[in-house]
């Protein structure tokens, strides 16, 4: 019986042009995105390669120099491109792209994809998980807002129940069509657009690709679900079918657009970050250092320079700075770097801190709406969300404390007694170069298990209170 | 007879109790949308005058210390970098307009503060600037404008959709159109009240939200408001006359529903979208990848011939070659120059990024003229000072200053001669120069004159459908 209804239901909805014609359209926009959204990634890729090499280049091209100078030239660090970003850009447009590495300050990664251009929210949000997200979910109210609600409205639910189909059957079987038109229309087109990623030849970081995508499989089809759920409940409490449609749409903009925003908006309201002056002047006046905080950077960098100079002359006994085996500028600037780390380990601590009670209050808007814990899966799940820049982030920082550790080591060594130092041109081929390995799925998912469970209980609720919508409510008010 | 039929409309109106609670959701909206708006405004405010008063505090102190050494009441040693050329500093600041957290759009993405010094590179300018969520940048705060034109149209095309339909399906259409009043007439009049209403809503909700919740220490002026107030108005009699046009097609109430989600989601969704994706596939903008690397090749190269750039620039000036007690070190004078034929070297590259950004502006305004979302969100990102073009004006005005400031020091630098009070005076100070106000109600007045043209020609179109309509259309 209820594959009979499901063909039924396909058939009328291919008779009456809604199926082709929304089909069409949204098929059609998904192939855009898809197309216009491999081809920004490939641009992107091949950018990020051909900057690499040439800034590689550079730092090793720098010639004879001074080791300390050559900490101030510094190297980049370029965020890497995974496959499934192609598919979920999250925010990766409004983070930085890179970070410069360079001696004595932690930088935030800089040069946001966003930043070219206007009206780039619009263009850069356009995205196959966009289309999943937005869209979808209003193909599937406009297919299924009337299963049940229709056959009220015409009187031909009476009819259908008095034949002995219960309501429960024809609320699947109707149910079960719009899922079997909503994977009918997307599975080829989904699979079409992986074959075309997978099959370029590409320097796109694939690594970890298969489970990532099978994740994301998983989340969206779970989040797809949950919205037939809405839609068969609402179409049997509904009096008629205009009123469902009116109630879903209300539903829609509640679940995609208004609660995910209204939530990052409190998040953001909540706990805010500090404000750029904020942020800039705590690592000024070293804040959480051990050194003097709250003094100028010149106060407690004389009083290092002091301190060190009692040490080192006490320790090596002898008169002058001079006289010392190692060169003091150097070990003074590694001093400097010392006393800084902590400094800017507490003032970004504080930051990434507030970015993530912004993600946990944000989290709990999951309860309300299955698009906050999926955007956050699926962004998270293609490298795209906010922590895998932080992750980048200390990673390129770890980098930097260790080549400067490095230049300032190779002066202090080799430039003992010299009072300006200059290094010979090979020196930068023994300097650490930058290698960075995104997180494994495993962490990404145990990161974010509970917007993995909230998404299975949205697939679920629904259905369930569909079942016993179907099982109490009343054929006609 | 308009006024009888509006009077039983309203009664009719009155009873539907979905219709009141859309509008109280609308209102909580906008309160939320408006108190919301106003505490990032606030924030923009304290940080901005916070950097206004900083700045302002090291510039007294440093034109007092170069005046107390002047006078011999202060030794160089106690004031080590007073007056230095290469240490001195400004900052240009770009300030939130009064109604700035009214419509936010992309103004977290841009700079609104440039540090200016000759050792600060070009591309450092704007550099200790946004430390905020890229997930709240990226999808955007919950201001008025993201309420106006995504959630307004939505409620009034849900309201609008049946005004006609729905006395097709209970039969009573016929004897409408046998009566006095026209069809037409009888559908403006109920899409008016409701989409009208909707919209007058919006527009007195997000004025006196604002009055109440949001002014803060800013205080907007009338004209703020009434153009305010205006985009919201004209982008309502847009949706109102769309839905008056698809009810004039005489369809049933499912198949209206389903044209206004689908002209809705197309016009609200994916136009804008793909307006700004089309401009941005017809004049991309090369790579900042691109233009980091090319500087440090210059760099590389530049600092190769350091030496040989200062004894050039000595052989052209002379009479600024440094005499004893040269307060400047010499890597410092390397380093201005060799910032100099960096930037010389890398012009190229910047003015393709530039021309190939402006190409793509002008293509997005061009194309922006067929959305109307595009054009009530851009009307009302001008209102709020929040707009590209504001922002690019701030980036080209920290260009000019930061030119004229080089220009100013890179002699005393290059001599190594501390700056006198009367120099130190006459560097440029930095000051922000608004766009003209006629400028900016002209670019208003457009935006609601194209509004007004697609509102006329929904309204011309439904007037025509509404005239060919007779009773044997009630099938």
């Amino acid at each position: 019986m209820i594959a009979v209804i499901v063909r039924r239901e396909l058939t009328d909805w291919l008779r009456d042009g809604r199926l082709l014609w929304l089909g069409a359209g949204c098929v059609a926009l998904l192939l855009v995105v898809a197309l216009v959204g491999w081809q920004s990634t490939l641009t992107q890729v091949e950018q990020r390669h051909s900057a690499i090499e040439r800034e590689t280049g550079n730092f090793l091209g720098q010639g004879a120099k001074n080791p300390h100078s050559a900490a101030h030239f510094g190297q980049y660090a370029f965020r890497p491109v995974l496959l499934p970003a192609a598919i979920d850009p999250g925010v990766s447009p409004w983070m930085g792209s890179m970070v410069w590495m360079e001696a004595h300050r932690r930088n935030l990664a800089e040069f946001r994809p966003a930043e070219d251009g206007a009206g780039q929210r619009q263009a850069t949000g356009l995205s196959v998980a966009w289309v999943l997200q937005y869209v979808v979910p209003l193909l599937i109210i406009m297919l299924g807002f009337a299963i049940v609600a229709g056959e009220r409205e015409r009187g031909t639910l009476a009819l259908l129940l008095a034949q002995g189909l219960r309501l429960r059957t024809l609320t699947l079987g109707k149910g079960l069509a719009v899922l079997a038109a909503t994977v009918l229309l997307l599975l080829p087109v989904l699979a079409l657009i992986l074959v075309l990623y997978v099959s370029t030849p590409t320097e796109v970081e694939v690594t970890g690709a298969v489970p990532r995508l099978a994740w994301m499989g998983l989340a969206y089809a779970l989040y797809l679900a949950s919205f037939v759920g809405v839609v068969a409940c609402v179409s049997l409490g509904a009096r008629d079918a205009r009123t469902s449609l009116f109630v879903l749409l209300l539903a829609w903009v509640g679940l995609v657009v208004l609660v995910p925003r209204l939530a990052t908006d409190i998040a953001g309201v909540r706990h805010p970050v500090p404000t750029a002056t904020e942020f800039w002047d705590a690592i000024k006046r070293g804040e959480g250092g051990s050194v003097m905080p709250g003094t100028r950077p010149e106060e407690r960098a004389a009083r290092l320079r002091e301190e060190l100079a009692a040490e080192l002359l006490a320790r090596y006994r002898v008169e002058r700075l001079e006289d010392l085996p190692v060169n003091f500028t150097a070990v003074y600037l590694q001093r400097l770097e010392d006393a800084d780390a902590p400094v800017i380990d507490h003032v970004y601590g504080r930051l990434w801190a507030a970015q993530e009670q912004q993600r946990t209050l944000r989290s709990l808007a999951g309860w309300f709406s299955p698009t906050v814990p999926l955007r956050e899966l699926s962004m998270a799940l293609a490298g795209t969300d906010p922590f895998a820049l932080r992750h980048f982030g200390d990673a390129a920082e770890a980098h930097r404390r260790r080549l400067v550790a490095e230049l300032n080591g190779t002066q202090a060594r080799d430039g003992a007694g010299r009072a300006f130092y200059v290094a010979p041109a090979e020196t930068w081929q023994r300097m650490p170069q930058f290698h960075y390995e995104p997180p494994p799925v495993a962490d990404v998912l145990a990161r974010h298990r509970v917007d993995l469970a909230l998404l299975v209980l949205w697939a679920l609720l629904p259905l369930l209170a569909a079942g016993v919508l179907a099982a109490r409510r009343p054929v006609a008010r | 007879m308009s006024n009888g039929v509006l009077a039983r409309e309203w009664l009719l109106l009155r009873a539907e109790r979905s219709f009141g609670l859309a509008c109280l959701l609308l209102l909580a909206l906008l309160g939320y949308g408006s108190w919301s708006g106003a505490a990032w405004q606030q924030q923009r405010l304290v940080d901005h005058e916070d950097g206004v008063a900083l700045a302002a505090e090291a510039v007294a102190r440093e034109a007092g210390q170069i005046a107390a050494i002047e006078r011999g009441e202060l030794s160089i040693a106690a004031a080590a970098s007073a007056g230095l050329p290469h240490v001195v500093r400004t900052e240009l600041a770009l300030p939130p307009r009064a109604l700035a957290g009214a419509a936010i759009g992309e103004a977290e993405l841009r700079p609104t503060r440039a540090t200016i010094a000759a050792t600060t590179r070009a591309h450092e300018m704007f550099r200790f600037q946004e430390v905020d969520n890229p997930i709240l940048l990226g999808w955007g705060r919950f201001d008025l404008a993201f309420l106006v034109v995504l959630l307004l149209p939505l409620l009034v095309a849900g309201f609008s959709c049946t005004v006609l339909s729905a006395d097709r399906a209970s039969g009573t259409l016929r004897l409408l159109l046998s009566q006095p009043v026209g069809v037409g007439r009888l559908a403006a009049v109920r899409v008016l009240l409701r989409g009208g209403l909707l919209t007058l809503l919006a527009a007195a909700g997000a004025v006196l939200g604002w009055l109440v919740l949001g002014a803060g220490d800013a205080a907007p002026r009338a004209i703020d408001y009434a153009q305010l107030a205006g985009v919201i108005l004209a982008y309502g009699a847009f949706w109102c006359a769309l839905a008056l046009w698809i009810v004039s097609r005489n369809r049933s109430s499912e198949h209206n529903a389903l044209v206004l989600v689908l002209v809705w989601a197309l016009l609200v969704l994916v136009l804008p979208a793909l307006t700004t994706l089309v401009a941005r596939e017809l004049s991309p903008v090369p790579s900042r990848l691109e233009y980091i690397t090319s500087a440090r090749e210059a760099e590389n190269a530049a600092n190769a011939r350091g030496r040989e750039l200062l004894s050039g620039y000595l052989l052209d000036h002379p009479e600024l070659e440094a005499t004893r007690g040269d307060a400047v070190a010499p890597f410092i004078k390397t380093f201005v120059l060799v910032q100099r034929e960096v930037e010389q070297a890398i012009a190229p590259v910047v003015e393709r990024y530039a021309a190939a950004e402006r190409a793509q502006q002008r293509v997005g305004a061009t194309l922006r003229w067929l959305s109307p979302r595009d054009l009530t969100e851009q009307a009302l990102l001008q209102i709020a000072g929040n707009d590209p073009s504001r922002h690019a004006r701030f980036e080209a005005q920290a260009a000019e200053l930061r030119a004229a400031w080089l220009e100013a020091v890179e002699p005393q630098i290059i001599s190594g001669r501390r700056l006198s009070a009367a120099e130190y005076r006459a560097l440029p100070r930095p000051v922000f120069v608004e766009v003209a106000a006629a400028e900016r109600v002209r670019d208003w007045l457009v935006s609601l004159g194209l509004l007004g043209l697609f509102t006329a020609v929904l309204a011309f179109a439904a007037a025509r459908n509404f005239a060919s309509l007779s009773p044997a259309d009630d099938r």
